[in-house]
């Protein structure tokens, strides 16, 4: 019997110095955040549960606003990315060779930190930066004030294009594969059954990069909904990204502001959790219809 | 159906000669069979009538039109690839109806269309499986179904059941045999096993280094070869050097009467088949150097003056190796081909 108990619990205490960390900071602190979130923060004197702060946070149309500021970008970005992701996994595998060095450049913005990114799109596109500057040379616009606000905008352009630069290579990379694949072995089937160019991409490339974009696209919307860095440095001060929105108020002077920026982080980790159910259930099922397939 | 034409066709890869002015007519509602080793061209002719590799040189007609220069998705030509390579995300019934949703049929056309091939190939039962829920052999009747589905002018095989294991490739052949009569579709198989050529084919070319050698009717290429490398394409066989005059032909075991106009330096071509052990100890006398069991006969290799012959045995006349028997070898009923300038024969 003690044999027993030692011999089912040794891999749990083998990994257990690794697991310490994990627990210790990421689910001790989703239980911090999650009882704050409730009003309990004996430091300050709260010590009472409540949904006080839940019903503050989700009526106060700043929040809402916020909400769908962060779905819009997220949604945004992750859509172009996916769509743009494919279309450039198309144009390398049908115009460049497999070995030629040019395949590899498309790959430099997944490691360039997101900090760098929302830099190079500030130097960009504000309006003294390079594009309204080579459009001013080029008399395309008479002065540099009348190039659109495409930083700092209440549309989120910036922080889109920020966020489609770092997802359109990471989409490109999981589907390019894929891609090859389905113009080495099924184009020329399908072209020889009488398919055109344009009834290949649709019912071949398309469905074959579907799941595993639709994968990207998940991921790149669950990173975007609960990331801080882009829309912090490229967005505009109204209305703010739901992370920026939880940053200043963790950030108040006011301590009893804490438990509200908890509701919101409660609310981004909510979201990621219901998407990484979406994306789990989408893999499985997709894996079941096409194992080895296009997944 | 169709008549298909191949006319001086040339391919060569990185100044390697792949086709060789290639020329060839496949008839209506023939199956032909293109029957060559690894590398002889097989494949690329298929792939250059199907519109999948450019040729060099060389024209394609189908019903007289010539077709070299028209996209492949507008020849109406279908290969079945070796690889099968069914749309992993579609269903079987969709793989069927692939061809004929590019042609924009109607719905219930293709419907129709794919109930009909579903039951003709027996994938009742199967249709909304995808293609890594099936068998070997249902994926490969699916492959066909697709192609047949666009009823295509000329149905291109290549080496379809070379991944089958024996008794499923056996059905597959029978099948396809059975439906190319039926539908009378124009065919062309590619091929590197003799037996599935023979067997299935109205006519068979046989390719070597890019060139097609002999054309002929199963029995004709088999009981007639043109040359050596013909006939080395049908396994084991005796070859004796030797030289023809007034109807004689002399080799290293005798002269002997020959119903045959040609002279000169020839080779003798003698299947194993047709030697028989004799009994009253006449004909050449050989000693086994070793046998081999093919289940319905014993191979045997007999050695004569360092040379070997290859005959059969039954099973009631089994000989150990060491054994001395006399063979009657008919030297009358060879066929005489000339020489090889690469091989010595017996």
């Amino acid at each position: 019997m003690k044999n027993n108990i030692i011999k089912i619990s040794q891999p749990y205490l083998m990994v257990m110095p690794a697991l310490i960390l994990i627990v210790g900071i990421f689910v001790g602190g989703i239980f911090l955040g999650f009882i704050q979130s409730f009003g309990y923060f004996p430091l300050i004197g709260l010590d009472e549960l409540t949904f006080k702060y839940y019903i503050e946070v989700l009526t106060s149309p700043t929040f809402l606003k916020s909400l769908g500021f962060s779905l819009y970008i997220s949604f945004a970005q992750a859509f172009l990315s996916s769509v743009l992701g494919i279309f450039l996994a198309i144009g390398i595998v049908t115009t460049i060779k497999k070995d030629s060095i040019i395949n590899g450049i498309y790959k430099i913005p997944i490691m360039i930190p997101h900090t760098v990114v929302a830099l190079l799109v500030f130097i960009q596109l504000t309006q003294s930066g390079w594009l309204a500057r080579l459009l001013f040379n080029f008399h395309i616009i008479k002065d540099m004030s009348s190039f659109p606000a495409l930083v700092f905008d209440q549309m989120g352009i910036g922080v889109v294009f920020a966020y489609v630069f770092k997802g359109l290579p990471f989409i490109t990379l999981i589907v390019i594969d894929i891609v090859r694949e389905g113009y080495n072995k099924y184009v020329k089937v399908a072209s020889n059954l009488g398919a055109n160019k344009w009834q290949v991409l649709r019912h071949i490339i398309f469905p074959l990069t579907l799941p595993s974009a639709l994968s990207g696209f998940i991921i790149l919307f669950a990173y975007s909904f609960g990331s801080f860095e882009i829309p912090y440095l490229l967005g505009s001060s109204t209305p703010k990204a739901l992370p920026v929105e939880a940053y200043i108020q963790y950030n108040s002077i006011d301590l009893l502001d804490r438990p509200k920026a908890m509701v919101i982080n409660m609310i981004i980790a909510f979201g990621a959790f219901i998407l990484v159910s979406i994306y789990q259930k989408l893999y499985s099922s997709l894996k079941v219809k096409m194992p080895g397939g296009a997944l | 159906m169709a008549k298909i034409q191949l006319e001086g066709l040339h391919k060569s890869y990185d100044g390697v000669k792949i086709l060789n002015n290639i020329s060839l007519t496949v008839e209506e509602g023939e199956f032909m069979a293109l029957l060559g080793t690894s590398g002889s061209g097989k494949t690329t002719i298929l792939h250059a009538i199907a519109g999948t590799n450019e040729l060099d040189d060389g024209i394609i007609k189908i019903n007289n039109q010539e077709i070299t220069n028209i996209p492949v998705n507008k020849r109406h030509v279908v290969l079945v690839d070796q690889n099968l390579l069914l749309f992993p995300h579609m269903t079987v019934k969709a793989n069927i109806g692939f061809g004929l949703r590019m042609q924009k049929v109607e719905r219930s056309l293709i419907k129709k269309k794919a109930e009909e091939l579903i039951d003709l190939l027996a994938l009742k039962g199967h249709e909304n499986k995808y293609p890594h829920q099936l068998s070997g052999g249902q994926m490969q009747r699916v492959a066909i179904a697709r192609a047949l589905a666009t009823e295509p002018y000329v149905l291109l095989l290549d080496e379809p059941f070379s991944k089958l294991d024996i008794s499923l490739r056996n059905s597959m052949q029978k099948l396809v045999s059975n439906l190319q009569k039926k539908l009378g579709m124009t065919t062309i198989l590619v091929t590197h096993d003799k037996d599935e050529a023979l067997s299935m084919a109205d006519r068979v070319a046989i390719l070597s280094h890019g060139k097609i050698i002999q054309v002929g009717e199963p029995y004709d290429v088999y009981e007639h070869p043109k040359s050596i490398v013909v006939s080395r394409y049908f396994g084991d066989r005796n070859y004796f050097d030797g030289s023809m005059l007034d109807g004689k032909f002399t080799c290293s075991h005798g002269v002997f009467l020959v119903d045959s106009s040609k002279e000169g330096l020839l080779t003798m071509i003698i299947r194993p088949e047709e030697i028989t052990i004799s009994l009253n100890r006449k004909g050449v006398l050989v000693t086994i150097e070793s046998t081999f069991y093919k289940g319905d006969v014993y191979t045997y290799v007999g050695k004569k003056n360092n040379n070997d012959i290859f005959f059969y045995g039954r099973e009631q006349e089994r000989y150990k190796v060491g054994d001395e028997i006399w063979l009657n070898i008919p030297f009358k009923q060879g066929v005489l081909v000339e020489r090889s300038k690469h091989e010595k024969n017996i």
